[in-house]
């Protein structure tokens, strides 16, 4: 047995369910010290007698409920949970998150992040008090309940250094970190070092960053580019980091403020160069948001509130009304399995009951044609046809696991899961070139369990795919426009953010793939599935409300991301970690409320107004917006569902000042113009790369530019370099010294060649 | 994988980047959460998108951290799963041993991923038949023969479901990538020079083929 000290403990520390089919969980949290080291852990209670048990199965308070259906009534117990044991080192946690209300989620600094644990009694100060013995704990100032969490030896250096007015962030040494934090002595190096912090980490990162073939190229394209037109050279690549220079707040405050008076957008100058600059343009966005309002949701529609919506022959005589109740709202499960056969396109609105008697037995017939068509099939003629076999084999292998701890799936030989077969064998009959693809299993489910008939839930089904095909599109691309899109809306409601996933490698926002590709169904509890689907499918209030929903996830989440300053790996991890854990009707409280501020908001980019559908207004249309406008507009045809639209394959560059979200002054958007069709999802073009004539290889390899451990934490040791290359060209357009080294700043740069490359703002995974 | 750098965390170990890769279905994900939480879950879902996750496991008296990254295995997948190969010290090519299919697409996999991570075929690989617990379709010797005629990959049979096996496949493949890495170790500043890079391969120079 290995020696440990038991330091804190607390009884009665409550998992906090998400939703309505989970339950709270009882538990013990405890502070360990162990092996020189501390820990926190958690561990259920029921679990406590059993130790080797590493997962608590709770079922004891099963609930059992029935629902009723035409054809009997199907029993559904509440989901058996597993409950984990959480055992966190406290060097590897990063921050934690402590609402007055007692509830606690442990954030490791590797992205991963834990249940919500319930203090009883909602006092947590004696685990905090006990915390802060082994680490420094600082509250965020932008988030009140989040705290991050230092070493406390770093905290000391870092506060007597921020006391001499060197280091203007104490926590910024900290910036240069590896997967599991920072080493001790790469630490110390960075802060032992005076004036910026960022040049310092120049120096730091030339140590780890390896050698990239590609960066002498770029770099010697930058300089015969400078050497051109040094002037417009050294302002776009600055624009560039604008960005990261905002983000490093009083830093920038410095750099603003030397420019003086109302030309304190450095962009201002840069208003036309686009055409200097091939494959950029520049969007100036002169506008600000307004606030964001408050909205306020409604409770279900309920069986009375619907049959008020209906005339005497059982049809609807406002659709329009009614979406937007179902969108406020949602509908009472009892209701559900009627209007979600409205909603996807499977009854006319305006149908009376007879009529939807009649449109229920053709459709029975269609469906079993389709069902007899594949169910016949010889194993001699499946022999000879292998694009059926494929698709066959993937839906035997899906559908078994597919929502297979729902009551409503589980358990062996269950005929549900043979019902969930036959659909998607059908729909490969009814659409063979779309076929199977993986996510569909995931979009049938919920739609079987609440329509209980195999018919309806198919042509439901076939009115979800209609409006979600695109998301399985041969090459993928409904799925990037959408990450494309949604990195629109991110750049225009919160351009820092967006700054600082551009900075930390991650504006492709590739880790809300998963939430997009199954529209949160892997995200979500059930029934809050269930609920954001009938509120999507309501087409209220605009296209592309899922869009504004993803980023509403992302606005909950982007202190936590930014204050621990995670990368791509750490945000994909965390991103991850969110599922099961979101509060979906806060969630479309806001999303709605960004949708308020946007239709509220003048300027507001032409690209977001095509996005979701809103009528373009005049102040979008003049100047230099104009331009992207026209081809944003015609660049893609898109199907006519609503669920797609014209996005350009571009990257953004977003800058602004970085204040408070909503209240930003200007920022500037880029765009790349030319359309990119890489087979490589994720690889953004190296676009800076190519504007500053470098060897941007755009499609000619598949293999991605560049390695992705280059420019792991660099960019905020940039500033440094791009700023004394931005000082030379000043000096060297003002003439004020001839003769100065325009090439020292890029000798510097070369020096650190995987910072450079970096530098000019390659972007991939 | 954009901050995937072998590095000493903490003065405590190297962290180093697996890649599962194979068939759909054939349990990259379950053997991914048995070497990880010792668990298997009967109800679990196939993955969408990508995921990872860690541990620590120790070979010769050092600690090492291995970040295992479990991809969406249908084709349609493809241009999202490839970025996230780069940077990946070691990958286990995995088949289900009840499913002759998932075997014979071995070599695709094997052929994507050596495209797509930009790395020599003298790379860690392992080949893993899983689900040793159902009924074969595989025998072991026609895998054993596909290791050695491709440049004697490591081979070995797991089951996820009843945890034989799964443990000792990412230790041998760990094996495989301390051997392969070797040379470089006596290297001065080996933190300098491990690291992966764009145009060369992390472990190019191990020429000499010990496996």
């Amino acid at each position: 047995m290995e020696e440990e000290t038991l330091v804190y403990q607390q009884d009665e520390v409550h998992t906090i369910p998400t939703s309505l089919e989970e339950l709270s969980v009882a538990g013990r949290l405890r502070i360990i010290e162990r092996r020189h080291s501390a820990y926190i852990e958690w561990r259920c209670s029921d679990d406590e007698s059993n130790p080797d048990n590493d997962w608590a199965v709770v079922n004891k308070s099963a609930v059992t409920f029935t629902h009723h259906n035409s054809s009997g009534s199907v029993e559904i117990s509440t989901p058996r949970r597993h409950v984990r044991p959480i055992s966190v080192e406290l060097a590897d946690l990063g921050s934690y998150k402590l609402t007055i209300e007692g509830s606690l989620v442990l954030i490791q600094r590797d992205g991963s992040t834990h249940p919500a644990l319930q203090f009883p009694g909602k006092d947590a100060e004696y685990f905090v008090e006990v915390l802060s013995r082994y680490v420094a704990i600082k509250r965020s100032e932008k988030d009140s309940t989040l705290f991050l969490l230092r070493d406390k030896k770093t905290a000391r250096i870092d506060d007597q250094l921020s006391a001499l007015g060197l280091v203007s962030h104490a926590s910024r040494g900290s910036r240069v970190r590896k997967l599991h934090g920072s080493s001790s002595s790469d630490s110390n190096r960075s802060r032992g070092s005076p004036q910026h912090t960022s040049s310092s980490q120049v120096e730091l990162h030339s140590a780890v960053v390896p050698w990239t073939t590609a960066a002498p190229q770029r770099v010697m394209g930058f300089i015969s580019n400078f050497r051109r037109d040094p002037y417009t050279t050294t302002l776009t690549t600055l624009s560039k980091f604008y960005d990261i220079v905002l983000s490093e707040d009083d830093w920038a405050e410095g750099f603003v403020s030397e420019r003086g008076g109302d030309d304190l957008n450095p962009f201002a100058s840069l208003s036309g160069l686009d055409n200097l600059e091939p494959g950029f343009q520049v969007v100036t966005l002169k506008g600000k948001l307004v606030e964001r309002p408050r909205v306020e949701r409604l409770p279900p529609l309920t069986q009375l509130e619907y049959s008020q919506h209906c005339d005497v022959d059982g049809g609807v005589r406002d659709p329009q009304l009614l979406k937007r109740r179902i969108f406020k709202g949602g509908i009472h499960p009892s209701l559900r399995s009627e209007l979600w056969c409205y909603l996807l396109g499977y009854y006319d609105w305006s149908s009376s009951s007879a009529q939807r008697e009649v449109r229920r037995n053709e459709r029975l017939v269609e469906y079993q044609k389709l069902k007899l068509q594949w169910s016949t099939m010889t194993a001699d003629q499946e022999l000879r046809n292998s694009g059926f076999r494929e698709r066959k084999s993937l839906i035997e292998k899906d559908v078994n696991r597919t929502d297979r701890s729902h009551p409503f799936y589980e358990g062996d030989d269950n005929p549900n899961v043979q019902l969930l077969h036959n659909i998607l064998m059908s729909y490969v009959m009814f659409n063979f070139d779309l076929g199977y693809v993986q996510g569909m299993s995931d979009l049938l489910a919920p739609i079987l369990y609440v329509t209980q008939n195999e018919c309806a839930a198919f042509w439901c089904f076939v009115g979800y795919i209609d409006i979600v095909h695109r998301n399985f599109d041969m090459d993928q691309s409904g799925m990037k426009e959408q990450l494309l899109g949604l990195q629109h809306l991110i750049a225009v409601i919160d351009p820092e953010f967006m700054s600082y996933l551009e900075s930390s490698e991650s504006a492709n926002l590739y880790f809300c793939f998963r939430w997009l590709l199954v529209r949160f169904k892997r995200e979500l509890s059930y029934s809050d599935t269930l609920r954001l689907w009938e509120v999507l499918w309501s087409q209220e209030p605009c296209k592309n409300f899922h869009l504004l929903v993803a980023a509403a996830i992302l606005d909950h989440e982007r202190n936590t991301i930014m204050e621990n300053k995670f990368e791509f790996t750490e945000i994909l991890k965390h991103i991850n970690d969110t599922s099961q854990r979101l509060n979906l009707e806060e969630l479309l409280c806001s999303a709605e409320a960004i949708y308020e501020q946007l239709v509220a908001s003048s300027d507001v980019p032409a690209a977001v107004l095509t996005l979701l559908g809103l009528p373009l207004k005049p102040s979008s249309q003049d100047g230099e917006a104009d331009v992207s406008v026209g081809e944003l507009a015609s660049e893609k045809c898109v199907s006519t569902d609503e669920e797609t639209s014209p996005l350009e394959s571009s990257r953004i560059i977003s800058a602004g000042p970085s204040s408070s979200r909503g209240k930003k002054e200007n920022f500037v958007l880029y765009r790349r113009c030319d359309h990119n069709d890489d087979d490589d999802f994720l690889s953004e073009e190296d676009t800076s790369g190519d504007s500053c004539g470098g060897a941007g290889d755009n499609n000619a390899s598949v293999v991605p530019r560049g390695d992705t451990s280059a420019t792991d934490g660099a960019p905020r040791g940039l500033v440094g370099t791009v700023t004394s290359i931005l000082g030379s060209a000043v000096r060297h357009i003002a003439g004020e010294d001839a003769s100065i080294d325009l090439l020292s700043p890029i000798s510097a740069a070369l020096h650190n060649e995987g910072l450079f490359e970096d530098a000019i703002g390659q972007q991939y995974l | 994988m954009s901050n995937h750098r072998r590095t000493k965390s903490r003065g405590r170990c190297t962290v180093l980047k697996v890649v599962i890769l194979g068939d759909g279905g054939v349990g990259k994900s379950c053997l991914m959460n048995r070497f990880v939480s010792d668990r298997f879950d009967e109800n679990s879902f196939h993955t969408i998108g990508v995921e990872f996750l860690s541990k620590e496991i120790e070979l010769n008296g050092e600690t090492y951290s291995l970040q295992i990254w479990d991809t969406a295995g249908q084709e349609r997948f493809k241009s999202l799963r490839t970025p996230f190969y780069r940077g990946s010290d070691m990958c286990l090519l995995t088949f289900a041993l009840d499913d002759r299919q998932s075997f014979q697409n071995l070599d695709t996999w094997r052929r994507e991923f050596i495209h797509y991570a930009d790395v020599k075929a003298d790379f860690p690989f392992m080949v893993v038949g899983n689900k040793l617990d159902l009924p074969r379709a595989v025998t072991k010797e026609e895998a054993e023969s596909y290791c050695t005629a491709n440049g004697d990959l490591g081979y070995c049979e797991t089951s996820a479901k009843d945890a034989t096996g799964v443990e000792s496949a990412f230790l041998a493949c760990l094996r495989r990538y301390v051997c392969t890495d070797a040379p470089q170790e006596a290297v001065p500043l080996p933190d300098t020079v491990q690291l992966g890079t764009a145009g060369e391969p992390s472990k190019g120079f191990c020429l000499s083929g010990c496996s």
